[in-house]
């Protein structure tokens, strides 16, 4: 019974050891990239040259839908075109979890690290962990870390533009209240609060002073307090404006399941019929719908999504009153920061890295979200993003956007890209007709 | 006597969410104006969220309540329900499908840990690292890492009909009652709850009862689990033994109803507490607290509880020993008196 018992144990803890290291193996040998795992990009006809390819880990804060979706993005366009193979961790949390995850990238050989953790200290810590190992390190945030912008390594930092998600609300909103009528919106700020400073996530501090921006706009209305301290206040309540009509309630936080009772308590009260949510905008539906039935009245919910069949869902979708249960959304382009990223570990790779910083100083690549009013568009959107032919940045446009290929090419050009590219019209023209 | 006595039982399991609704409807209508409840839709979501805790608190109490901690279970339930509901939709089928094949998917889980826990002898606490670790991967390979999403799909809603959950949270308060207290289970799990070695050489297999109770307890959390994905719509397949949170959370109502249970059953007991604990949380979302607040309110009302209940008895035991002094005192005056004598 004893030697069973140590037979047990010891095959307990292989499973153990083989949870943590689940995905290990290749997506061509059948393993599914949980925990650190490598994906050896397929080295085919399009690959740039026959020299072993360059080993880039990415560290993760995402998973779901969307995120399998960025992954074969870097694994079937982002590879082949840049000789790159990917090494992606599992869920990471905290700098903790970043810098073990990059001890475990460099002691397998990557060479590069894109990383997805976007608190102060992950990005500080990280990027002086590359520097002591000479690897080159680039993050998606949609803000600088000016603490570590000029060490060697630190390619800079590309992601959402903050502005731009806070611009598109703005468009967003005085679209959809652009009706002549008095509307009153439940904002649910995520975290917003120290966003603008660091501390929280900076693309949800500027999408809900876009909101309050154009709701002020909209109405004319005063705020007591400046939208900095209302976006800044942890405590969730209503916001003093002069206007009795029109009512703006902030809640801010990540925890959804309180979030949803205080909006269906708030919607119930009947004072709101518009529902802005940063994030996890589904969750909410069934208690608003909830509240549509109780109260025979239409609530209009606009959220940031992205590109994946929940959206096409949301927009195609009707409630009880006859709406679409989703009626507007600020997408973000689901591979552009990946392929920014990649670019410019590819060039620094190849020895232009002083071409990717602007006087030596790492540099804040935006990537503006798409405005998104009608299941028209997301029609169109979401055939984006799915194969060689509809990548927004596909194998021709990354190769463009190598030094090497292009000489003189800077980062300003790269900037350029991105701005050409905010222009979701334009876009879907060039890829789908 | 006995009927008062089943009165006072009565208005003591009462007293609790009477004492609480009462409380937070005065402190919300003092500070912020308004009702505790203001609508059916409160009530509506009252009751969902009171079935969700009551239901994991049971799942918990099964083993906990015989000493195991079962660290698995959460991600019990994240494979239970996410395999459940990925089949379920792959099938076309609908939301009763859903929570059957996920209360299968519980019970297989919870049955296979409990097997591997009677095999291995490890500390059910490890052993739940491990197999939680294990759990957590499956439902990730299952749905390639999108875990399970029921926004906008058709025949879920069922799951979010009021009489629906009602009739569920009614349906498994009953048969947990039922299991507690009117079976031979129940009975040798009183026993173990006294003593695991007097109830084993009393004859009561053990090992088998330790099964029984993992098996019940990841169909139990796979029913909540469902509960809740079909009103927030998805849930991620999560690594890392993220899963265990969302049960964790429910320890308050599990050890609350515990206390609560031993004037009626310990089904009547949690239900009752998860009521108590959601009129709180209610109360503190209508008093707009900051989630910091929130959670430093919650978790100081469950350690006033736990000093509590690790303390009801102190002053009965220090009459107890106030009188064995003056017992042992008188003793020794007579003794004292009969040697000078």
């Amino acid at each position: 019974m004893k030697k069973m018992k140590k037979l047990f144990a010891l095959g307990l803890a292989g499973c153990m050891t083989l949870a943590a290291l689940t995905g290990c193996g290749s997506k061509e040998t059948g393993g599914t990239s949980q925990g650190a795992g490598s994906t050896q990009a397929q080295s085919g006809a399009q690959s740039t040259d026959n020299a072993a390819p360059y080993k880039i880990a990415v560290a993760t804060i995402h998973e779901g839908e969307s995120w399998e979706i960025q992954k074969a993005y870097f694994e079937k366009e982002v590879g082949p075109a840049l000789n790159m193979e990917f090494m992606f961790s599992e869920k990471l949390a905290d700098a903790n979890g970043l810098v073990d995850f990059m001890e475990q990238a460099y002691a397998s050989g990557c060479v590069g690290m894109i990383n997805l953790v976007t608190s102060n200290d992950a990005v500080a810590q990280g990027a002086r962990k590359a520097e002591e190992w000479g690897m080159w390190f680039v993050t998606q945030n949609s803000s600088l870390n000016e603490d570590v912008a000029e060490l060697t390594y630190n390619l800079g930092h590309c992601g959402a533009s903050a502005t731009g998600m806070g611009d598109a609300y703005t468009k967003a909103f005085a679209e959809l209240l652009g009706d002549g009528e008095d509307h009153s919106v439940f904002v649910f700020s995520g975290a917003a609060v120290g966003g603008a400073i660091g501390q929280g996530a900076a693309s949800h501090y500027y999408t809900v002073q876009g909101i309050l921006e154009a709701m002020q706009d909209q109405y004319n209305l005063t705020y007591e307090k400046s939208v900095d301290d209302i976006i800044n206040n942890q405590n969730p309540g209503e916001v003093a404006t002069d206007n009795d009509k029109v009512k703006i309630y902030v809640y801010p936080g990540v925890d959804v399941a309180a979030a949803i009772t205080a909006a269906q308590t708030q919607f119930q009260t009947g004072g709101y019929d518009t529902f802005a949510a940063v994030f996890s905008y589904s969750a909410f539906t069934n208690a608003i719908a909830d509240v549509e039935q109780s109260l025979n009245k239409n609530i209009k919910i606009i959220g940031t999504a992205s590109i994946e069949q929940q959206t096409a869902t949301g927009f195609t979708t009707q409630d009880s009153q006859g709406d679409t249960v989703l009626n507007a959304a600020i997408v973000n382009p689901l591979n552009n920061a990946n392929a920014v990223c990649a670019v410019l570990l590819y060039n620094a790779l190849t020895g232009h890295a002083e071409a990717m910083k602007d006087n030596g100083k790492a540099v804040l690549f935006e990537v503006q979200p798409w405005v998104c009013m009608s299941a028209e568009t997301y029609e169109g959107i979401g055939q984006l993003d799915t194969s060689s032919e509809t990548y927004v940045v596909n194998a021709e446009d990354l190769k463009a956007l190598c030094v090497e290929n292009n000489e003189g090419l800077t980062f300003a050009d790269i900037e350029q890209k991105l701005t050409d590219l905010a222009d979701v019209d334009a876009v879907i023209d060039a890829k789908l007709k | 006597m006995q009927y008062s006595k089943k009165i006072k039982d009565i208005l003591f399991t009462l007293a609790f969410p009477a004492v609480m609704f009462l409380l937070m409807e005065m402190v919300c209508l003092a500070i912020k104006d308004r009702h505790l409840l203001g609508s059916m839709l409160d009530v509506k979501t009252l009751v969902r969220n009171t079935g969700i805790a009551a239901i994991i608190s049971f799942a918990l109490s099964f083993n906990l309540s015989c000493g195991r901690f079962d660290l698995s279970l959460g991600a019990q339930r994240l494979a239970g329900t996410i395999l459940g509901g990925v089949l379920a939709l792959r099938l076309g089928l609908s939301g009763i499908w859903l929570l059957l094949f996920a209360l299968a998917f519980g019970l297989l889980f919870g049955f296979l840990t409990g097997v591997v826990f009677i095999i291995t002898r490890v500390p059910p606490m490890v052993l739940g690292i491990g197999v939680g670790l294990v759990l957590e991967c499956i439902p990730y390979v299952a749905s390639e890492g999108k875990g399970l999403n029921l926004f906008g799909r058709p025949g879920m809603e069922i799951l979010t009909n009021t009489a629906f959950v009602v009739g569920l949270v009614v349906i498994v308060g009953i048969f947990v009652s039922v299991v507690m207290n009117m079976t031979v289970f129940g009975y040798e799990m009183r026993a173990i709850q006294g003593s695991q070695v007097i109830a084993r050489n009393s004859g009561i297999n053990i090992f088998k009862h330790a099964v029984l109770c993992y098996t019940l307890a990841g169909g139990l959390v796979c029913i909540a689990g469902v509960m809740d994905v079909s009103f927030t719509t998805q849930m991620s397949a999560t690594l890392g033994l993220a899963s265990i949170s969302a049960v964790t959370a429910n320890m308050f109502p599990m050890i609350l109803g515990g206390y609560i249970g031993r004037r009626s059953n310990q089904a009547i007991g949690v239900i009752v507490a998860a009521l108590t604990i959601k009129l709180f949380s209610y109360g503190l979302t209508n008093l707009e607290l900051s989630e910091a607040n929130t959670n430093v309110a919650n978790m100081i009302l469950f350690i006033a509880v736990l000093i509590f209940l690790a303390n009801e008895s102190v002053f009965q035991r220090r009459r107890e020993e106030k009188e064995r002094i003056a017992q042992a005192q008188k003793k020794k005056r007579e003794d004292d008196s009969a040697i000078a004598q």
